[in-house]
């Protein structure tokens, strides 16, 4: 159990394929996903020539933004279709002082000894400021993809060996290492990379594979935002994995989150943003044949066909639609400053020690969430305060 | 013709580590990295009219796909090129690297394969292996590849392919460098590399050499340019840089065999290498802050002058 003294870190998601202006407008206007759409700000689109801007400096704004508005680090997500993570930590770290680097990675993408070195240059060159969001699920096609052709299970077996040899290499030479996936032979870092602090790492999954493998390597177990009673037993089922281990389970959730003045003005805003979702979409999202098991989970929370964006309130200030909206998890949290201040603090009742907030547009919401939101969150502190009472009405602030 | 200059700057530096007396006053210790200096020395070449740093794998050193991010974010028009094993990665994901750096820096990737560890007798297949595939998803239609060390299945790199804007095109394929004169590595490279970079051997022995790989690109079809690491001590007058090598040589570094001499002098011994078809120097020199100026503004001239007037 983490000391009640300890301060919580909060991170904010750097977007890594492009972002949109606003919940109401689809386009992804920043960067240069798609740059023909009205008011588009692709870089480049001055005069197309080398030597302008490109999407990094964009998300270099966020980073700094974030730094500036209190943020602890960032999350760089890494899917098919997103800019690489190393790359755009390597140039940010540069331009900013104390922010973290929250890196996503599959363990079958970089051989962990590549790993541990590119990482200790990260540590170095930003002093300290890396941190591992690795990633081992998932599957199908996407796997695929990547080029990478282990079985789910088995994946898992091998993120243990990755991070084995990871470990083993960063505790210095000689290491030697004989596994299924992974053999060195008198590795170890050296020289200018030796002795330095090791990344924190943050473990997604949702499948029992993924429990038993976080419960041994993770340093925080992180799970999309989902309703707190679901949260809890996945959190209660890491928790007793990892007590048999020895260990103690630490916990962080993601969550996008939709915080105006009022109630109403949030809620205003998801009604539209609604109003652009076409009902092929609704459809699609309902028929998503899920190859993770965490997005099963999520996908659980639609109901049959809604009929208006309040068919999506699970509870309340709990809106299962985000997904609908943009490339995003499904539920976020949406409402008054107070209100997700308390949301985030019922997050921390349940056992987060550490939370990955975002918003549209990433930039001015990080300031804003950052200056409105997070003064009212109490962190640990919540631990010491019982949760205000919940207005009894679900949806009626929203109508 | 033109000539590329590439600055090679190593993973680690110890001349810059001085430290004061205990009693003095310092308020360094803790706040600067060997990246603070690499970046200076990365300005330097690029300020100096360099066309590209040459960044090598150094298992005592910082990781040069990292370091070169950071280098690249701090600098407007060298070309980055980091040396790695074909093992590093998969091929996908090395394929994603360099997409996303070629988008950050506005296509000024290189890379420069390791093959040197003769004890691994796959490291010529894996690492055409690692070609085929990245170049494979590097396209928009998705790639499928079997092989013993690489697979993918509908891989492409399409959803990047996406943003790019119409008149910038579509981002390169970075040139990929070999170096080595062992036969595997004459061969590999002849069929796969697209710069082939030899040690700084005399002319004569390079022209044999480069006659081999001639013919050997020529049979696979291709044309591969030619590059030269070399060791340059330069100074106004040759009796000034003989004394510098001496010094360097014996402050351990390996510049017995350095290019020495006046900058006249090294500017003809290069042109004697590009007359023989040389396009491609790598430089090292030291210390590479101040040598990256120095020949910047007195080699340099020199050296792309004369080249630039026969091309007239």
């Amino acid at each position: 159990m983490a000391l009640r003294s300890e301060r919580l870190p909060v991170y904010w998601r750097i977007p890594m394929t492009g972002d949109m202006s606003s919940w109401r407008n689809a386009p992804k206007t920043r960067g240069d996903w798609t740059p023909r759409s009205a008011g588009s700000l692709a870089p480049g689109r001055r005069d197309d020539g080398p030597g302008g801007y490109t999407y990094l400096d964009y998300m270099t704004e966020v980073a700094r933004a974030a730094e500036a508005a209190g943020f602890y680090g960032g999350l760089l997500p890494s899917f098919p279709e997103t800019d690489d993570p190393w790359i755009a930590s390597a140039a940010m770290a540069r331009a900013t002082t104390t922010f973290r680097f929250m890196i996503a990675f599959q363990p079958g993408f970089l051989d962990p000894v590549q790993t541990a070195r590119m990482s200790a240059t990260l540590q170095r060159l930003s002093h300290g400021r890396v941190v591992y969001n690795i990633i081992t699920g998932g599957g199908g096609p996407q796997q695929h993809w990547w080029g990478d052709f282990v079985g789910h299970d088995d994946r898992y077996a091998r993120t243990a060996e990755f991070l084995d040899v990871l470990k083993g290499v960063w505790s210095g030479a000689p290491f030697d290492y004989a596994g299924d996936f992974y053999q060195v032979t008198n590795g170890g870092l050296r020289g200018a990379l030796a002795g330095l602090p090791v990344p924190d790492v943050y473990f997604s999954g949702s499948s029992d594979a993924a429990i038993d493998a976080a419960s041994a390597h993770a340093d925080y177990y992180l799970s999309w935002l989902e309703h707190p009673h679901d949260l809890e037993r996945k959190f209660d089922r890491v928790r007793e994995r990892t007590a048999l281990l020895g260990r103690e389970a630490r916990f962080a959730v993601r969550a996008h989150v939709i915080a105006r003045p009022t109630e109403e003005e949030a809620w205003r805003e998801v009604r539209l943003g609604w109003e652009r979702v076409r009902p092929d979409q609704i459809e699609m999202l309902r028929n998503r044949k899920a190859e993770s098991v965490g997005s099963r989970r999520l996908a659980a929370y639609q109901p049959g066909v809604p009929t208006g964006y309040e068919d999506l309130i699970i509870a309340p200030n709990l809106w299962s639609g985000i997904a609908l909206l943009g490339d995003f998890p499904t539920i976020g949290i949406v409402g008054s400053y107070e209100q997700v201040a308390e949301r985030l603090d019922d997050l921390v009742r349940i056992g987060a020690d550490a939370l990955v907030l975002a918003g549209l547009p990433h930039l001015e919401e990080a300031y804003r969430v950052g200056e409105e939101v997070l003064p009212l969150f109490l962190g640990r502190a919540a631990l010491d305060v019982e949760p205000p009472r919940v207005a009894a009405s679900v949806a009626g602030a929203a109508r | 013709m033109s000539v590329e200059t590439l600055w090679a700057l190593p993973a680690r530096e110890t001349r810059r580590q001085v430290r004061f007396h205990q009693s003095v006053r310092d308020e360094r210790p803790g706040r600067f990295t060997y990246a603070d200096y690499a970046v200076q020395v990365a300005r330097a070449a690029d300020l100096a009219g360099f066309d590209g740093l040459l960044l090598p794998n150094d298992p005592d050193g910082d990781e040069p796909w990292v370091l070169g991010s950071a280098l690249a974010r701090e600098t407007r028009h060298v070309k980055i090129v980091p040396e790695f094993e074909p093992r590093f990665a998969s091929a996908v994901y090395a394929a994603k690297l360099a997409f996303t750096f070629q988008r950050f820096f506005n296509d000024r990737l290189g890379w420069m394969l390791q093959l040197d560890d003769a004890a691994d007798e796959d490291r010529f297949l894996r690492a055409q292996e690692l070609l085929v595939v990245a170049e494979g998803v590097w396209g928009e239609a998705p790639f499928d590849f079997t092989g013993r060390f690489f697979s993918v299945a509908g891989g492409a790199l399409f959803a990047l392919h996406r943003t790019q804007n119409v008149r910038a095109g579509i981002r390169r394929f970075p040139a990929v460098y070999a170096s080595g004169d062992d036969e595997g590595l004459l061969a590999f490279s002849a069929r796969h590399a697209d710069v082939h970079v030899f040690a700084a051997l005399e002319p004569q022995t390079l022209t044999v050499l480069l006659g081999r790989h001639r013919r050997l690109a020529d049979d696979a079809g291709r044309a591969v340019r030619y590059g030269l690491r070399v060791p340059i001590v330069a100074r106004e007058y040759a009796t000034e840089a003989r004394t510098e090598r001496d010094r360097l040589i014996a402050a351990g570094y390996p510049f017995a065999g350095a290019l020495t001499g006046s900058y006249a002098d090294i500017a003809e011994r290069l042109h004697a290498y590009a007359e023989i078809g040389i396009t491609s120097f790598v430089i090292d020199a030291v210390p590479r802050l101040e040598e990256a100026y120095r020949l910047g503004e007195y080699l340099l001239p020199l050296l792309h002058a004369p080249l630039l007037e026969r091309a007239g």
